[in-house]
């Protein structure tokens, strides 16, 4: 049962991750990933992602 | 009906890799790795995938159905693998006679070095290389969700065999545990909220899937990827502790069965089955000295004419004390490659090892210099670092030599350090 399961739920996913990527290729950049889509700059991402954190606090 | 269900997914998936190259080597790749076939009963256990998309992508690859693919350049790791399939070649010559895998396994080492070395042309762009990278953690996730679950599901009492693609529980152990750190590479950098819990469950079960093997070589093969991560991490002290606590749950969690089987590592002089491995060692390097060059074909140490031939020889390793070798596989991949291909085969496979982390340093040395929209590329270099570190502390007690993803690994590392090279060029070029 686990195996089927896991079986459909892995091949979704591949399936999903290609037309992705067929996305991506008609404009070479990484915008159509959707939910395979990348963080640019991981050290921006956290220092705005902090921000918006302490954001609400201080409102 | 999983037939059926495959047979659907495939409908899908050809008409798109009929329509570009890079889908298809994708494909090609996950095919590789998830070896689909273990999992059919019906009409499609005998499809053979991997060879499908692989005439797929060449095809299409030859009649240039893909603007971005780039012209084919030859770097350090492209003539090193050029090397490396010219001297199997003349392994496979002038081998023993009567090796039954000897023209399989070359073909195989053929398949894969053509695969990698078509990676810089294909793979162009950071978001391609994103997307490779997780189409091959799909595949192997697979398994490690799989056995994972059934572990967690069992309260610890699954056992893992492995599946056939791999080998038997310890093959099976080392290729998930070199699958971790690339799983906590696209979790770190994945931005749906999906995606980074599917990587994050995909690294928990990866490792409970190890534990299931009840593979020592596996649990030795863990704590070399977690003592890489904890040490290049940047914050150690925390690394510590989640090292701790996941030791701590690890040993709470497991049967009393596993904990007795670990237990023996300490014990290795006195363990048949290690003592067993070194006796072995013995034939593999006397068959290297006989013939220094070229070996004596792949897997010539299984070969029952061969090892009748051996079986006695001391080898470089005739100060330890060991018995009648039981067993015949070369069980060390150092100790395989230099009895399949000799001392100057096992120089071209270390040469093809070490220049990973050769070319890793000049990846995070670029990528330091182009700021934090290139740090990416240093994490990443990092995580293939910790992947093929497992590969060569989990290798060292098992005959998994020409296993794909060491490959995939080094061919993925030269990648991106190409990429990197030709940002700084645009850079220059900008500047001027």
């Amino acid at each position: 049962m686990i195996e089927a399961l896991l079986l459909v739920i892995g091949l979704l996913a591949v399936v999903l991750l290609l037309f992705a990527v067929r996305r991506c290729n008609a404009t070479n950049s990484s915008a159509g990933l959707g939910m395979f889509d990348f963080v640019d700059d991981l050290t921006a991402e956290t220092k705005r992602h902090k921000a918006s954190k302490k954001a609400p606090n201080r409102a | 009906m999983r037939d059926l269900f495959v047979l659907a997914t495939m409908l899908a998936v050809v008409p798109l890799a009929m329509s570009n190259a890079f889908i298809a080597y994708l494909l090609w790749g996950w095919a590789g790795l998830v070896a689909l076939q273990t999992f059919m009963f019906g009409f499609m256990a005998g499809v053979p995938f991997v060879q499908v998309f692989a005439v797929l992508a060449l095809l299409l690859l030859f009649f240039r159905r893909d603007i971005q693919t780039l012209e084919f350049k030859p770097s350090k790791t492209i003539i090193l693998f050029a090397v490396f399939v010219v001297h199997a070649a003349l392994v496979a010559l002038f081998a023993y006679a009567d090796l039954p895998r000897n023209v399989e396994i070359f073909t195989n080492i053929c398949k894969t070095v053509l695969f990698c070395a078509l990676m810089p042309m294909l793979v162009t762009s950071r978001w391609r290389m994103h997307v490779l990278l997780t189409a091959i953690v799909i595949a192997l996730s697979f398994h490690g969700f799989m056995d994972g679950l059934k572990f967690l599901a069992s309260g610890g009492a699954h056992i893992s065999r492995g599946i056939a693609k791999f080998g038997d529980n310890n093959h099976f152990a080392l290729a998930l545990a070199m699958v971790v750190p690339l799983q906590l590479y696209l979790y770190r950098y994945s931005k749906g909220a999906l995606a980074k819990l599917g990587f994050a469950s995909a690294a928990l079960l990866t490792v409970c899937a190890v534990i299931a093997t009840h593979s020592r070589g596996g649990l030795l093969t863990l704590f070399a990827v977690a003592a890489w991560q904890v040490w290049y991490s940047k914050r150690k002290v925390m690394g510590l502790v989640a090292l701790v606590g996941c030791i701590s749950v690890v040993l709470l969690l497991a049967p009393e069965s596993w904990t007795e089987r670990m237990d023996t590592i300490k014990n290795a002089e006195d363990d048949s089955s290690f003592m067993g491995r070194v006796a072995v060692w013995k034939k593999s390097s006397a068959i290297a000295l006989e013939h220094p060059m070229l070996g004596g074909g792949f897997y010539a140490v299984q070969a029952p004419a061969t090892f009748e031939k051996f079986r006695y020889s001391q080898g470089l390793l005739g100060f330890i004390n060991t018995g009648d070798p039981g067993r015949h596989a070369a069980h060390s991949i150092y100790f395989q490659v230099m009895g399949d291909s000799g001392f100057l085969g096992l120089l071209i496979y270390m040469a093809l090892l070490l220049n990973v982390y050769h070319t890793r340093m000049h990846v995070k040395r670029l990528a330091l210099a182009q700021g934090t929209q290139s740090a990416w590329a240093s994490d990443l270099a990092d995580a293939l670092g910790a992947s093929l570190l497992a590969f060569m502390v989990g290798g060292a007690a098992l005959s998994a030599a020409y296993f794909e993803l060491p490959f995939l690994i080094m061919a993925l590392m030269q990648t991106i350090k190409h990429w990197l090279d030709s940002e700084s060029l645009k850079v220059k070029v900008t500047a001027k």
